[in-house]
């Protein structure tokens, strides 16, 4: 009886580990330090599922992050390569070549290339 | 007649105390100079303007380094570093403009924690935004004919104000902890009054140029001269 109690007991446990493995997607960072003048990095990386542009290039350099425009999520700096009001130079992201994505909030799929470029913007 | 002796008294007391007072703030050091660049010079930056340039015309003239004739420089910010105290009553409100499609002017001298006025007398909205390095600190949109936004910072130093919507809109506020800041004119010369008496070092910025520091010896009632030529254009600043 006691054996039973316990045996059961150890299977509701370990079920949450069974039903949620921890998934993996593949998808392509590309970090382009433009006029900072560093060598760009492209890598091909495994990215937990659900994780977002900030996630996947966070897996290859250190960033850190703070309100450089409207979001206390923001990128500052990557790689020590911080933004610059001063000189109008910032951190972007793009999606498969595309603007139109959340560096903190858009979920990225298999295959997806998550690119981020440091610019100085003048328009 | 006793009275009249004792208020006769008093009265030549308070007008001696009087004259000490006049005599510090008048006759303290001074401290002029012309910062200049040496030739060549460079050319100006024209910035294209890709949008609403029915109002912001064309192009503009880079605000980040203007230059004389003979090499003088403006908005150069020249102080004396240190610990110094620092006076209540600083007068008038400090106003940054937006203009043109400009902030003017260009370089605003506001003592820490004292407030400036912020206006928009353009027929447009502009995305104020100020950065404290890569910090930012405020960030306001100001429609056309908006009544003025005050503003103070806590922090010290030079202060970057940049528009959102017109990318080549940007100015300097320079915080001041003391009294002891000025910036160059359209001559490239500053002046720089009731100062105490000593060795002092002093600081040249510029926000292209750079950072340079002199040392300087102040004397009352006396004028030193401080100029100073730049040698060097970091051009690949932009």
């Amino acid at each position: 009886m006691v054996l039973g109690i316990a045996a059961v007991s150890l299977a509701v446990f370990e079920l949450p580990v069974q039903a949620k493995p921890n998934k993996t997607i593949p998808v392509e960072v590309i970090v382009d330090f433009g006029p900072a003048g560093k060598p760009g990095v492209q890598k091909q990386v495994e990215v937990s599922k659900g994780s977002t542009p900030k996630d996947a290039v966070s897996t290859i350099l250190p960033i850190l992050t703070g309100v450089a425009c409207c979001d206390t999520r923001e990128i500052i700096s990557i790689d020590g390569v911080s933004v610059n009001p001063a000189e109008n130079q910032w951190w972007i992201c793009q999606l498969n070549g595309s603007k139109k994505v959340s560096p903190q909030k858009t979920q990225l799929k298999a295959g997806d290339v998550v690119q981020w470029a440091y610019i100085t913007d003048v328009q | 007649m006793g009275l009249y002796y004792r208020r006769s008294v008093i009265l030549l007391f308070v007008l001696v105390l009087e004259c000490v007072d006049i005599g510090s703030s008048v006759w303290g050091a001074s401290l002029r100079g012309t910062i200049r660049i040496s030739s060549p010079y460079p050319t100006p930056e024209t910035i294209p303007i890709k949008k609403e340039f029915h109002h912001c015309g064309a192009s503009q003239v880079s605000q980040k380094l203007i230059i004389g004739p003979d090499g003088e420089v403006q908005n150069v910010v020249v102080s004396l570093i240190g610990e110094f105290k620092t006076e209540e009553n600083r007068g008038l409100t400090p106003i940054l403009a937006q203009r043109g499609c400009q902030f003017l002017p260009h370089v605003l001298l506001v003592p820490q924690n004292h407030p400036f006025l912020i206006t928009n007398e353009d027929p447009m909205a502009h995305d104020v935004r100020a950065f404290s390095g890569s910090k930012m600190l405020i960030r306001f949109e100001m429609d056309a004919g908006d009544a003025p936004v005050e503003k103070k910072f806590a922090e010290t130093g030079p202060i970057v104000i940049r528009c959102g919507l017109h990318k080549w809109m940007h100015a300097f506020i320079i915080s001041a902890e003391h009294p002891y800041y000025t910036v160059t004119d359209e001559r490239g010369e500053f002046q720089l009054t009731d100062l105490p008496v000593g060795q002092f070092q002093v600081k040249i910025w510029h926000e292209v140029l750079g950072e340079t520091v002199h040392s300087v010896t102040l004397q009352e009632e006396s004028f030193s001269r401080l100029d100073f030529t730049y040698t060097t254009v970091d051009q690949g600043k932009s």
